[in-house]
């Protein structure tokens, strides 16, 4: 029974991401997609933490950690490029 | 799991943080798909965002109890709340800096708007 919870909020999360997706998509500037793509990196964090508990694999665990650091590098890299029109 | 612990008071924590934490995801959704310009979805989806995570993620610790899993999911709720309000001000910065250097004063807001009437002024002086 807890565990329809946990599926049921691992498909919430998905309706989430595309919807973020749109934004991505559409976004009038730049600045918009690397804000979406952030809010996209922290909702795949979370769903990948709860697969760990749908699948019961506790190893997803690590994968989660190793995204959200990839992706805070992903996001300065980003803001870089947003900043200065240029990488580096 | 937890030594003592009653399981439907458990179940109950797990459910209310577990909702919560969609709840305030689907806040900072709606904010980013809604509010017209680049700060106000940043500052919809920013905090929200962390809150949100922060919670579904303590609804797991639950769910694991005392093993070293949970150790580990805590190491990453600690990252969460760590990074993603540096990124976001990492962000904005950039985006602030972005519309002040092509001039797009909307979104730029007010010292961008001095700036352009400051050179106005100068481009009249030097004509005059």
């Amino acid at each position: 029974m807890i565990s329809l919870a946990f599926l049921v909020a691992s498909a919430a999360i998905i309706a989430m991401v595309l919807a973020v997706l749109y934004r991505a998509y559409k976004g009038p500037t730049n600045a918009d997609r690397m804000v979406a793509i952030n809010a996209i990196s922290t909702k795949v964090i979370v769903l990948i933490s709860l697969l760990a508990v749908l699948t019961d694999q506790p190893t997803f665990v690590d994968i989660a950690l190793i995204y959200a650091m990839i992706g805070f590098i992903a996001t300065i890299a980003l803001s870089k490029y947003v900043e200065n029109g240029r990488l580096g | 799991m937890i030594p003592g612990g009653s399981e439907t008071l458990r179940h109950i924590a797990i459910l209310a943080l577990l909702g919560s934490g969609v709840f305030f995801l689907l806040v900072g959704t709606l904010g980013l798909l809604r509010l017209p310009d680049v700060f106000s979805r940043m500052h919809a989806t920013s905090k929200s965002d962390t809150l949100g995570a922060g919670l579904v993620l303590a609804a797991l610790v639950l769910q694991y109890g005392v093993r070293q899993v949970s150790i580990q999911l805590l190491i990453v709720l600690l990252f969460i709340m760590i990074t993603s309000p540096a990124a976001n001000h990492i962000m904005a910065r950039a985006a602030y800096k972005n519309a002040q250097r092509e001039g797009n004063s909307r979104i730029a807001g007010e010292r961008s708007i001095a700036a352009e009437r400051k050179m106005k002024q100068d481009d009249h002086n030097a004509d005059a």
